[in-house]
């Protein structure tokens, strides 16, 4: 069974000072989308995933990662 | 945002609004259709003309409806950079999941109508639906239950 996702969206966001509407800008996709992203709503595709944590200059596992039980 | 971007905006917010009222337009119109063009001998002439003038309001509806979309497709196509953004991974997702949900709502009412033409068949063979009447009707939910799962699925908790 696949584990669910989880992230750190809101803490990166305010770390580099940058809405939902300017996360979303700088990752090509919608303010909705980045607001489904960190309610755990949507999962991301894997290009979307590495997309964020390009914006963010860090590796992939800081910004999500599965939630293990 | 700069304020050539505000229309846009402004128009992502509505869309929701009016695709909302794209379905119950399209729900009227097409069950007035079905009612005048299925039901004519069964009802009065009061009856008929309700069901005439929800067929013409919801007519009018889409019809305006579409015309709005049209206006802010240009508006759109004003700014192709953004497209990426109105039209991304999670839209195409939804959108997909919706037209899942309408083929599912398409092939349950094919299924219904099939069982009850078996039971109408054996309390009174007089009965009989018309091809019209049930393609239209099948029509009617699959594009509802599309428009209805994707309204609930795009909804922003």
């Amino acid at each position: 069974m696949t584990l669910p996702i989880g992230n750190n969206l809101k803490v990166w966001r305010a770390k580099f000072d940058l809405t939902q509407a300017q996360l979303a800008e700088k990752s090509g996709v919608s303010r909705k989308t980045i607001n489904t992203l960190e309610r755990g709503i949507y999962i991301p595709s894997v290009a979307l995933a590495l997309t964020i944590a390009m914006v963010f200059e860090t590796d992939l596992e800081s910004v999500f990662f599965l939630i293990r039980e | 945002m700069n304020a050539d971007l505000e229309p846009i905006d402004i128009i992502e917010k509505k869309r929701r609004n009016s695709l909302i009222g794209l379905t119950l337009c399209f729900s009227l119109w097409q069950i007035g259709q079905i009612a005048t063009l299925n039901f004519k001998g069964l009802f009065n002439e009061s009856v008929f003309l309700f069901f005439s003038m929800v067929t013409f309001v919801g007519a009018l509806g889409v019809v305006g409806l579409f015309i709005y979309h049209r206006k802010a497709n240009n508006l759109i196509k004003k700014h192709p950079e953004l497209c990426h953004q109105i039209n991304d991974e999670r839209s195409c997702h939804l959108r997909n999941q919706a037209l899942a949900y309408g083929f599912s709502g398409a092939v349950a009412s094919s299924s219904l109508f099939l069982a009850l033409s078996f039971v109408t068949e054996q309390v009174d063979s007089d009965i009989v639906f018309s091809g019209a009447f049930v393609s239209h009707s099948i029509m009617l939910i699959t594009v509802i239950t599309s428009l209805v799962a994707y309204l609930i699925l795009d909804k922003e908790v």
